[in-house]
């Protein structure tokens, strides 16, 4: 299960330097700051992409490793990027907002990052391993439903809301008066969601 | 003798293909090629020892023990090679081995080096610049570095060159020279499978045609040529194909010592080879 995530945290490395570059232009450039919230989802979906484009799931099934390892070490990675997603947008939100007109807010962080992510993979992840993630012409219709579901969360979450003031949008006010009981909620149903996808993966056939 | 592999009454259904009660078994120290047409089920059987998919029933035994119940030992004494790219294309072949080599206890770093040296692999090299055949060497330099007991191949010969198809098939001579290790590696070439084989297993439409050792097969099997005018009822039934042409017939016999009595001196019986095998079983009915 470790060496699953030691596996994809080291896939992390690789976008550094796009997340430095992104950071330094949210920083001066106020149409970039976006990203502060963009950036975890690049790293989420790139996570997913990377483990479905090759037949990589052939070789850990013929390698010395449980499939429930397989899936637990996979959502394990998936919460840790989401940790350090949150994590990261959360300083570059301290670094740019609290400036003594905003002022920082974990709230805000919770909201856009962590909810919003964590329940995109709760529902990608059981597909993910039901399915695969293949960005193949053929399997259009399956990449449809990994593209419409991430987006559309991120889109509720990312820009309805700041649209919407919370009179107006009653789900986003109850959420976010009591966003902690609604992220433990996303984090029981990650579990669940793990628990699912053990039972799907052990019965694929590759 | 113990074996290496015990498969009983192993089956498989798919829409459109089944695989029926295939039962063989392969010794220690031996070398088994599964020969057959495509969509015979070669690769069908090799998945479902490496548990890539369901059994319907039966009882597969690798190292005497059942594959299910004991999957981590049983793949840790396992070195495979599949016919697909399976590894992460975007990487290194030096990066690739460092993910792969912690998850078996056996890992051995000098062993690895020494078949990249020996097949001249570029280990800088992003893993989709490589072409087939040197894919396949990288796989199996991966399978045979980690001390596996028994190699499970699928068509690793298919996409290397003539030269490097018959090094590659004396490496695996040599490497179950000490008896401690096996090989079971399914094959189109049957002149592959002539020169190095111990066992040969022979699949059709997912039924097993025959298994037994090579010289067996080799020196039982026998091609048949003679006059249209000794076909008869009789004689047909000995005989497992046929092909006719302007002077005669030719048929496939899988008892020497029957076709002999049968045919007497009538009909001139020559040594089969696996391709004569291999050609009669699959279009000799045909040509009845």
């Amino acid at each position: 299960m470790f060496k699953i995530l030691n596996l994809n945290l080291k896939h992390l490395i690789k976008f550094i330097p796009l997340i430095f570059a992104l950071s330094v232009l949210s920083y001066f450039y106020r149409y970039f700051r976006i990203f502060i919230f963009l950036i975890p989802w690049i790293l989420i979906i790139s996570f997913i992409k990377k483990d479905a484009q090759n037949k990589i799931n052939v070789l850990f099934c013929s390698l010395p490793l449980k499939r429930n390892k397989i899936v637990q070490g996979t959502y394990l990675s998936a919460f840790v990027y989401n940790v350090i997603s949150t994590i990261y947008s959360a300083f570059i939100y301290y670094v740019i907002y609290n400036n003594g007109i905003n002022s920082f807010n974990l709230t805000d962080v919770l909201y856009n990052v962590f909810l919003p992510i964590i329940l995109t993979l709760a529902l990608l992840l059981p597909l993910h391993f039901k399915f695969g993630f293949n960005l193949d012409i053929e399997n259009m219709r399956l990449t449809s439903i990994f593209i419409i579901i991430p987006v559309s969360i991120c889109l509720l979450f990312l820009f309805i809301y700041p649209l919407c003031s919370t009179e107006d949008f009653a789900l986003i006010a109850i959420i976010k008066e009591n966003l902690y009981t609604f992220n433990l909620i996303a984090l029981i149903l990650f579990y669940l969601s793990m628990q699912l996808s053990e039972t799907l993966y052990k019965t694929r056939e590759f | 003798m113990e074996n290496v592999l015990e498969i009983k009454s192993l089956r498989k259904e798919y829409k459109g293909f089944e695989l029926n009660d295939v039962s063989f078994q392969l010794p220690y120290g031996c070398i088994m090629g599964l020969i057959g047409p495509n969509g015979a089920g070669k690769t069908t059987i090799i998945k479902l020892l490496m548990n890539l998919i369901k059994k319907k029933s039966g009882e597969i035994k690798l190292f005497e023990k059942d594959n299910l119940k004991n999957e981590i030992e049983v793949k840790e004494r396992i070195g495979f090679v599949y016919d697909t790219n399976y590894f992460y294309e975007n990487l290194s072949l030096e990066k690739m081995k460092n993910i792969i080599a912690p998850f078996y206890k056996q890992w051995d770093d000098e062993q690895f080096y020494k078949y990249i040296k020996m097949f001249e692999l570029p280990l800088k090299k992003k893993i989709k610049t490589l072409s087939r055949g040197m894919h396949t060497k990288y796989a199996c330099a991966i399978a045979l570095s980690h001390n596996a007991e028994l190699i499970i191949l699928d068509e690793p010969t298919s996409g290397l060159d003539p030269v490097f198809r018959r090094e590659f098939l004396e490496i695996l001579s040599e490497i179950i020279q000490d008896k401690k290790k096996s090989i079971i590696f399914s094959t189109h070439i049957t002149t592959d499978l002539e020169r190095i084989a111990d066992y040969i297993t022979f699949i059709k439409n997912g039924n097993i045609i025959f298994s037994d050792t090579k010289d067996n097969i080799l020196g039982n099997w026998a091609i048949v040529k003679g006059a249209k005018e000794e076909l008869n009822e009789i004689t047909k039934t000995v005989l497992k194909g046929i092909r006719n042409n302007d002077h005669g017939f030719e048929g496939l016999v899988a008892d020497r010592k029957i076709a002999e009595k049968t045919f007497s001196n009538k009909a001139a019986i020559e040594k089969a080879t696996l391709e004569d095998i291999m050609f009669f079983i699959v279009k000799g009915e045909n040509h009845v």
